[in-house]
């Protein structure tokens, strides 16, 4: 049975968003028992998510948050801590599923009725963190962890989502022509770690910028998530090292060499 | 085979390839041709999606101009879902060598309701599977991967999000502004955001004290819905051209999405114009703009 969690449609979403950011230190408590009237649930197709199960999920997400700064008086923010130990937890959190996870008004309701002051602390005012889409807090998180996943026992399983800067994600999951894909997602993002290991990680930016606008043309004539693993990887190494070339010749002439 | 790409190599054509078309069966229900929309699906209802392709290696060999001994082809079938025009997540994928002389390749795809939501997008492709070591033409696919035919088809799942919500509220309590408490329709959307899907993405509430509006609506009263289109157009396309760069960022908009769409709706209102001119009309003259948004309008609905 699927469970059906709270959803938040556009413009309630922003009205709501609105109330809550005109005062957001004065945002009161989240109460699971009396959700805002512009709330509602897929009409059939599961049962509606439990207020003690809202509020379990509420209360992990806040301890792993307090874990990093959050609303601990002279703590340093942690907010890259925070985003892996969420996204850890939302990879196996079993009672979203897929199909609820991959929509957007669920995931608005978790940024503007469940989670306004973590997103508050996390993001401060950017609307589009609290509103559903791929920028939302919550919501970019879960994707990530979804296809970072080096698998059930597998070794340093969630590592990816310690070793990829903000910047590397953000190439990776807002195209969805790469980004939807867990094998070529996986695969990119493993490529990333070898070549900021070869390259250096401050260098990665227009590195990955480049390559990753090869993968994407690359894969509409080839199905790059169906060649064998190791074919995948040493592509995608070429890739890597087609784009870094690229950007040193760049370089080379801004600099008038 | 989609045709959009220019592929830098052969590729296969139907004397090669046949696919018929898929079948869809939503949850108990009799199979049918699977056409772009499904009613009446939810969360709890298994999805069942059915094709044979048909590949003569023979003439597949031929058109790729590679020695048919050497010639190892896949046909790969990936399922993807979610909001957007491209899907979220790929949920599924299939991989059958083809090495028949005559390859008849059955695909009988079960989806769970819960690993689905919003779209289903089946994207059919032969690849070559290994490269050709001796015998290859000059244009012969050359890598393995190379997809040498391919096929799309998307499926709205309508139960839950139809294509342009509308919903019938109070308008006084919805807006709690007072003057436009007596408006027979408000349209919602979001603004600045070009790249969103336009399925889905405009709101439209119908005003609940407006009865013989909604009347009207409910008859589907030409005149009132040829109205309430040019508003939303109207509101979508001023918006647009308004932009300032809109003639740069409209190309890498794609199809499907809200700015490709409102730019089909001035390249019909305005065919061969620049952004710029129409920006002219909408600023200096108003009136002939909201006649022109009138005008397609009409077409749009016929």
């Amino acid at each position: 049975m699927v469970t059906l969690f709270p959803r938040l449609l556009g413009k309630d979403a922003g009205k709501l968003l609105d109330d809550f950011l005109s005062r957001p230190r004065d945002w009161g408590e989240f109460r699971s028992t009396k959700l805002p009237d512009a709330v509602c649930y897929a009409a059939t197709g599961g049962s509606r998510v439990r207020a003690g199960q809202l509020e379990d999920l509420r209360g992990k997400i806040l301890s792993i948050a307090g874990h990093c700064g959050f609303h601990r008086d002279g703590m340093h923010d942690d907010h890259a801590e925070f985003d892996v130990r969420t996204a850890e937890f939302l990879g196996t959190y079993g009672l979203l599923s897929i199909g609820e996870a991959l929509r957007d008004d669920v995931w608005a309701f978790f940024g503007v009725v469940m989670f306004p002051d973590i997103v508050f602390w996390r993001f401060g005012s950017t609307r589009r963190r609290y509103l559903g889409g791929v920028r939302n807090a919550f919501q970019r998180l879960w994707i990530r962890a979804r296809l970072l996943d080096r698998g059930l026992g597998a070794a340093n399983r969630w590592q990816l989502l310690r070793d990829l800067t903000e910047d590397a994600f953000v190439q990776i999951f807002e195209r969805p022509s790469i980004g939807a894909d867990a094998i070529l997602a996986r695969e990119i993002a493993e490529a990333w770690v070898r070549a900021a290991a070869r390259y250096g990680q401050k260098r990665m930016e227009p590195i990955m910028r480049g390559a990753t606008l090869r993968v994407r043309i690359w894969n509409e004539i080839t199905a790059l998530s169906s060649l064998p693993s190791k074919e995948i990887k040493r592509t995608l190494n070429n890739i890597f090292d087609a784009a870094a070339q690229h950007q040193a010749s760049k370089n080379k002439l801004r600099s008038g060499e | 085979m989609d045709r959009h790409i220019a592929f830098p190599f052969l590729t296969l054509t139907e004397s090669a390839v046949v696919s018929m078309p898929w079948t869809i069966t939503v949850g108990d229900n009799d199979p049918i041709k699977a056409g772009t929309f499904v009613h009446h699906w939810d969360s709890s209802t298994e999805v069942r999606l059915e094709r044979q392709v048909r590949v003569n290696r023979n003439a597949a060999a031929r058109e790729l101009e590679i020695d048919e001994r050497e010639l190892c082809v896949t046909l790969v079938c990936r399922v993807g879902t979610g909001q957007g025009r491209l899907p979220r997540l790929i949920v599924q994928r299939h991989e059958h060598p083809i090495e028949d002389p005559d390859s008849h390749i059955p695909l009988d795809l079960i989806l769970a309701g819960s690993q689905l939501s919003a779209v289903i997008d089946l994207r059919t492709e032969i690849i070559l599977s290994r490269r050709p070591v001796r015998t290859a033409g000059s244009l012969s696919p050359s890598r393995s991967g190379d997809k040498v035919w391919q096929d799309r088809h998307t499926i709205r799942l309508e139960g839950q999000d139809p294509r342009f919500p509308v919903q019938v509220v109070d308008l006084r309590k919805q807006l709690s502004e007072e003057n436009m408490a007596r408006a027979p329709w408000y349209l919602w959307w979001p603004r600045d955001d070009w790249e969103r899907d336009f399925h889905g993405s405009l709101q439209l509430f119908l005003n609940s004290s407006r009865l013989g509006f909604l009347r009207r609506i409910k008859e589907e009263d030409p005149h009132t819905l040829q109205l309430l289109m040019a508003d939303v157009m109207g509101q979508v396309c001023g918006r647009l051209v308004m932009e300032r760069d809109a003639d740069e960022r409209i190309p890498d908009w794609a199809a499907g999405t809200l700015g490709r769409q409102a730019a089909e709706w001035l390249k019909m209102g305005w065919p061969g114009k620049t952004i710029k001119h129409v920006r002219g009309v909408f600023e200096n003259e108003r009136g002939r703009f909201g006649a022109v948004m009138l005008s397609i309008a009409e077409l749009s609905a016929e």
